[in-house]
């Protein structure tokens, strides 16, 4: 008897994890360029102690970690958004009167946090995005 | 009410007599049951004249209902009347007078006290406090029958306002609330109490109380009304069928709908209505009738306007059989062999048969089923409730058995085979033990990004000077040992680590050496020194080598400076054995200094 109850706890404890929802990652449209996306956002991490492991502007990545157990990752990828890529290069510029002036465009950008490798939920980013679209707000003026 | 006649026990008598066969067949009839009829008749019969056929049956105890449902409401009725109200409540709309007339004739011929008055047509509200009354409807020239022709009772008549359905019943209890919301979903027939008449609901629980029928021969008059009951929604069904489902669905709606939609069926209904010959049941003595849900004959009833054509009379005549034959054929309709014990759940599908019936006027098993399932529908109203308040958005849908057995969701099957500690009483509460478990798994996930406990110091964050560039960065950190990962100049990022081996224990302590000792000892004069290697015991802290990763990451930016830093322990394994943010003072002043060219300051 006591053998079917300590199994039965078990598989009830698993089921507990069995059921985490695959995390998308949480997008967000910001009303600035990427590069300044990702300049600000690594501020922001490594204010919170998170250590960068890799960014670059031009590709829009950036990995951070935290070293807490278990293990804290969040990437960044930022895109542009709405423009082809052409006019990002500068091919097209003067079609894009309103960007074009301060070269600053639109990006998309999602975010993923990962705890030992899998996935958070989206809304665990919510308090770093909204720092975040404060923070570019001020970059901005 | 209008004038009712108070019945006595000898009026029953004679209108058992007047059935002649049925009493005779029976044979002797106790005494003690036709006292009860008698004294029923007598009390009821100052007050309700409907109501006075009462069956002698056995109410459930009021606890045991909810009293949501005005059917269900034990307390209100005695208890005698409580099993006629719920099984018998039926109301019968009838249009038209002349339609009247002929139900007339028929009743008199079986029973020959009964009056049916045209009225108005009886709508039946649930109100929200469970009770149901009897509201009127505008219905044009509808004449609402009252069903629960008792014996030897008057059917009365309706009153021209709303009628209460307890007065009808006697019960107090109106069967037909549950049914209203029917309206919503023509098509679909209400009669299927188990699953055809909320579809919404999921699955139908039917408690089924249990009725006890007296005597067939005494309770005669009781059968009587019972077969006659379920005769008329048999009809019922099979003429909403053909037409239109009037019956089944149940919504929100359903409740405020006024009778309406009943009215619009009345040509056909009543065109139906001679089909109505009834069938008798045979009824067997001392069955026992399931009941289930009292709200299935409200259906019948007012609410949703859907007249039964019920010929009482009929009804009346093929009722008693005291072998369990079919006594006859009403209105030389078939006669139906539906034996109330039949009843059960499988009786419920029979009911959705007996719904596809095309024609009203189908052969009369068809509508033994439904009566049937009436029948059974009788006893058990609170889940049927529940249900109804579900489908409306109202209640909630767990059955009630479901509330308290954590177990309950297992399927019987399994459930069966559970030891018998995690079914009983105290294993239930063991079983509520188990959901923190369940939910231990989860309990982990941080609500909120995880940040570095205690925060990067102060000093690791300052403003750009003249010297500070990403080179200098880079420098500063190669000269400390560092390898340099990545850059990212635009960014002016630099992400260095540094790994170093070590040893790494388990409790915190210093590394110690497991093996060996040192032996220094003499013996006159000579002086001898020696190794022994032994296994140390158990009291050592157990240590691992382990690589010692830091990882540094700089960021100079066009205004501040900022680093960050963090210390992994890594075992042999490959395993992290600890992991801490490390952006503290001490490291980023003396990686500021080394930035600014100042040699670092001398260590003691």
């Amino acid at each position: 008897m006591m053998r079917h109850l300590l199994i039965a706890m078990l598989l009830a404890g698993l089921a507990g994890c069995a059921t985490l929802p695959p995390s998308e990652p949480r997008e967000v449209r910001l009303a600035a360029s990427p590069e300044t996306t990702l300049r600000v956002a690594m501020a922001l991490l490594m204010d919170r102690g998170y250590v960068i492991r890799y960014a670059d502007g031009e590709l829009g990545r950036l990995d951070a970690v935290l070293a807490r157990m278990p293990g804290y990752g969040v990437s960044l990828r930022v895109v542009y958004e709405g423009q082809p890529r052409r006019v990002r290069e500068g091919l097209a510029q003067d079609e894009d009167d309103n960007h074009a002036p301060r070269q600053r465009g639109h990006s998309q950008l999602s975010v993923v946090a990962t705890r030992r490798g899998r996935a958070l939920p989206p809304a665990v980013l919510d308090p770093l995005l909204t720092d975040l679209q404060a923070r570019l707000a001020d970059v901005r003026d | 009410m209008p004038s009712s006649r108070p019945l006595t026990s000898e009026r029953h008598l004679e209108s058992h007599q007047a059935l002649g066969a049925v009493g005779q067949k029976l044979g002797a009839a106790r005494e003690s049951v036709v006292e009860r009829h008698g004294t029923i008749g007598q009390r009821e019969g100052g007050r309700d004249p409907l109501v006075e056929g009462g069956l002698p049956a056995r109410c459930q105890p009021p606890g045991q209902y909810h009293n949501r449902h005005a059917v269900s409401a034990g307390q209100a009725c005695h208890t005698h009347r409580c099993l006629a109200g719920k099984a018998l409540a039926v109301e019968l709309a009838l249009a038209g007078d002349h339609q009247v007339g002929i139900r007339q004739q028929s009743l008199d011929a079986d029973l020959g006290h009964h009056q049916f008055d045209a009225g108005s047509q009886l709508g039946a509200e649930k109100r929200p406090g469970g009770e149901a009354h009897a509201s009127r409807c505008a219905g044009p020239g509808q004449v609402a029958m009252l069903l629960a022709q008792c014996r030897g009772g008057d059917v009365g008549e309706a009153r021209q306002g709303g009628i209460e359905a307890r007065h009808l019943l006697g019960c107090g209890t109106l069967l037909g609330t549950e049914y209203r919301a029917g309206a919503t979903l023509a098509q679909q027939r209400v009669v299927d109490v188990h699953r055809g008449l909320y579809p919404q609901a999921g699955q139908a629980r039917v408690e089924t109380g249990e009725v006890e029928l007296g005597e067939v021969g005494e309770g005669g008059a009781a059968l009587r009304q019972l077969t006659s009951l379920a005769v008329a929604q048999s009809r019922a069904e099979g003429r909403q069928h053909s037409r239109t489902g009037v019956i089944g669905g149940a919504s929100a709606e359903g409740e405020k709908q006024p009778v309406g939609t009943g009215v619009k069926r009345l040509a056909n209904q009543l065109a139906d209505t001679e089909g109505g010959a009834v069938q008798g049941g045979a009824l067997v003595g001392r069955q026992r009738l399931q009941a289930t849900d009292l709200g299935q004959l409200h259906i019948s009833g007012a609410t949703l306007g859907m007249p039964s054509p019920v010929g009482p009379g009929p009804a009346s005549q093929g009722i008693m059989d005291v072998g369990g034959t079919p006594l006859g054929a009403g209105g030389g309709k078939k006669g139906v062999e539906a034996p109330l014990a039949a009843i059960g759940q499988g009786t419920f599908q029979g009911l959705d048969i007996a719904a596809g019936a095309p024609r009203p006027d189908g052969d009369g098993a068809r509508r033994i089923g439904g009566g049937q399932g009436i029948l059974e529908a009788v006893g058990a109203d609170e889940d049927l409730h529940g249900r109804a308040h579900s489908s409306q958005g109202r209640g909630s849908l767990s059955p009630a058995g479901v509330r308290q057995n954590p177990v309950a969701f297992i399927p019987a099957r399994i459930r069966r085979r559970l030891p018998e500690t995690f079914r009983g009483e105290r294993a239930m509460r063991a079983w509520w033990l188990l959901l923190p478990v369940a939910l231990a798994g989860c309990q982990l996930t941080p609500a909120t990004l995880p940040e570095a406990q205690p925060a990067p110091s102060a000093e690791c964050r300052w403003p750009v000077e003249p010297d500070d560039s990403l080179a200098s960065a880079v420098t500063a950190l190669e000269a400390q040992g560092f390898l340099v990962r990545h850059t990212d100049v635009a960014l002016g990022l630099v992400s260095a680590e540094l790994a170093r081996t070590t040893f790494h224990h388990h409790h915190g302590i210093d590394p110690l050496p497991r093996l060996g000792g040192f032996v220094l000892g003499g013996t006159g004069g000579r002086l001898a020194t020696g190794v022994t290697l032994g296994i140390g015991g158990g009291i050592s802290p157990v240590v691992d080598e382990a690589t010692r990763l830091e990882r540094v990451s700089v960021m100079v930016g066009s205004q501040q400076v900022r680093v960050s830093r963090d210390i992994r322990l890594v075992d042999w394994r490959g395993e992290v054995r600890e992991a801490r943010s490390a952006s503290d003072a001490a490291f980023c002043k003396a990686l500021h200094r080394a930035m600014a060219g100042m040699p670092a300051p001398e260590t003691p």
